[in-house]
């Protein structure tokens, strides 16, 4: 399924998901160091046991423990079922899924990475803004 | 010389969980790569030929051993080994002689069909077991044409190989962490435990997840995934025979295995129990008719009843020959 070129609007679109899940499960309380594991295993496993998006994340957010979808969560889902119904079908979803869950795992942990570095440089530039920060010099 | 296929689909009376590995704590169903009718790919669950083979081997041994009446007694090493896994080649002694050979096959004729090594002597099986192939949308093309239509008899819906499969967990309790339990400990390890929840708590308390982690109770959540109880398998044996007696030998193989087919692990905790639904080239004993469930190879039973005669006519010589093999 993946094809050269970088990744496709389904990997994306599947990324985006895995971080909302992320997001809603780190701040549910899991372990820093165990939770990219955690996720991983449970991206496989739910592939392989469901049918289409709509099964495969009631089963991921189950398995972790999480509770209702925030919005972020909620829209990036909407979006996931919907290129899977526009570029695939659920079958080749799914089998991208299950084959390809560790490239989806280092895109996911790559973009996280990303959006720290854009956040801490976004802070960096706030902070150097404030006046409260120029008054000894 | 003749060739005998028999065509079995196998209904999942219990959950399968024939596992191929373990990520983590989480362990995934043996699966086949199967090219889609329409040229992709899919993944799809099997219980593998070796499984299904082990299991005719198995059954045919513990039949065995009761015809020649040593249930009770005791084999050597070789022998066990020869018997419940074909034996192997030992390097020991020179390999055994075409006469020795003969009489080998004529004293084991489950052997001669399944083939094994012994004696140093590597016997080629004749029997060719498949794996059994989950009846789903992926495998259809591949079934024989009178599978799809039997399933259509039975009113039954296709459906995809995803929708067999559920994920479980089992968790393995921690005794220590029942205060009832923990009274059972002596003073020092009952101080030990102590320490360990005062350093989890405290951890948690101060969100330091490695000691936390270093803390933590031996409780053990797993996961394991399994085709689900209900499910339909297709499964077929082929054999060539060279004689009654070992047609006898194939059916009581067979026979003796499809009683109580148990397949994958989890076997002691209600997983693995398959039953034969409609059977091709072979009849079938339908559920009310199964009087023979203790003792299938009993005196006035069709199957077997030559292989019986034949095994019980050389136990001596089968003893003497056990004792001795190099396996």
């Amino acid at each position: 399924m993946h094809e050269t070129g970088g990744p496709s609007r389904l990997h994306m679109a599947t990324v985006a998901v895995i971080l909302a899940v992320r997001a809603q499960y780190l701040a549910a309380g899991a372990s820093p160091l165990k939770h990219w594991d955690q996720i991983q295993d449970r991206v496989r496993a739910a592939a392989a046991t469901s049918r289409d998006v709509a099964t495969w994340t009631t089963s991921l957010a189950r398995s972790l423990g999480l509770g209702a979808p925030d919005s972020n969560r909620s829209s990036a889902t909407s979006r996931l079922a919907r290129v899977v119904e526009e570029d695939a079908t659920s079958d080749r979803w799914l089998d991208l899924v299950e084959e390809e869950h560790a490239y989806l795992m280092a895109l996911a942990r790559l973009e996280a990475e990303r959006r720290q570095e854009e956040r801490k440089r976004a802070r960096s530039a706030t902070l150097a803004a404030d006046p409260i920060y120029h008054e000894e010099d | 010389m003749e060739q005998k296929r028999y065509d079995f689909i196998l209904e999942a009376r219990q959950p399968i969980a024939h596992h191929s590995e373990t990520f983590g704590n989480s362990q995934v169903l043996m699966r086949q790569r199967v090219r889609r009718a329409d040229g992709s790919w899919a993944r799809v669950p099997i219980i593998t030929g070796d499984t299904m083979r082990h299991g005719l081997r198995e059954a045919a041994t513990w039949a065995y051993l009761d015809c020649a009446g040593m249930l009770g007694e005791t084999l050597t090493e070789s022998a066990l080994r020869l018997l419940f896994a074909g034996g192997m080649v030992t390097g020991s002694g020179a390999t055994v002689k075409l006469d020795e050979y003969r009489e080998m096959c004529d004293l084991m004729p489950h052997l001669t069909l399944l083939g094994g090594c012994a004696g140093n002597r590597v016997v080629p099986g004749q029997i060719h077991v498949e794996p059994a192939l989950l009846l789903c949308d992926e495998t259809r093309h591949l079934l024989p044409e009178w599978v799809p239509e039997w399933v259509e008899e039975q009113g039954a819906e296709w459906d995809g190989a995803r929708s067999h499969v559920e994920e479980v967990q089992r968790v393995r309790m921690d005794p220590t962490l029942d205060p009832s339990k923990a009274r059972l400990l002596t003073s020092g390890d009952r101080e030990g435990v102590q320490q360990r929840l005062i350093a989890g708590a405290d951890a948690r308390k101060a969100k330091n997840h490695r000691a936390a982690d270093e803390a933590k109770s031996s409780m053990m959540p797993r996961r394991f995934e399994t085709v689900c109880a209900g499910s339909w398998w297709y499964w077929s044996v082929t054999a060539t025979v060279y004689s009654e007696l070992e047609l006898d030998t194939l059916n009581v193989m067979v026979a003796t295995f499809l009683r109580d087919a148990r397949v994958g692990g989890k076997r002691g905790t209600g997983n693995g129990l398959l039953v034969p639904r409609v059977a091709q080239n072979i009849g079938l004993a339908r559920w009310k008719d199964r009087v023979d469930t203790l003792e299938i190879l009993g005196p006035d039973q069709a199957v077997g009843a030559q292989y019986r005669r034949h095994v019980e006519a050389r136990a001596e010589r089968i003893r003497e020959w056990l004792q001795t093999v190099a396996a």
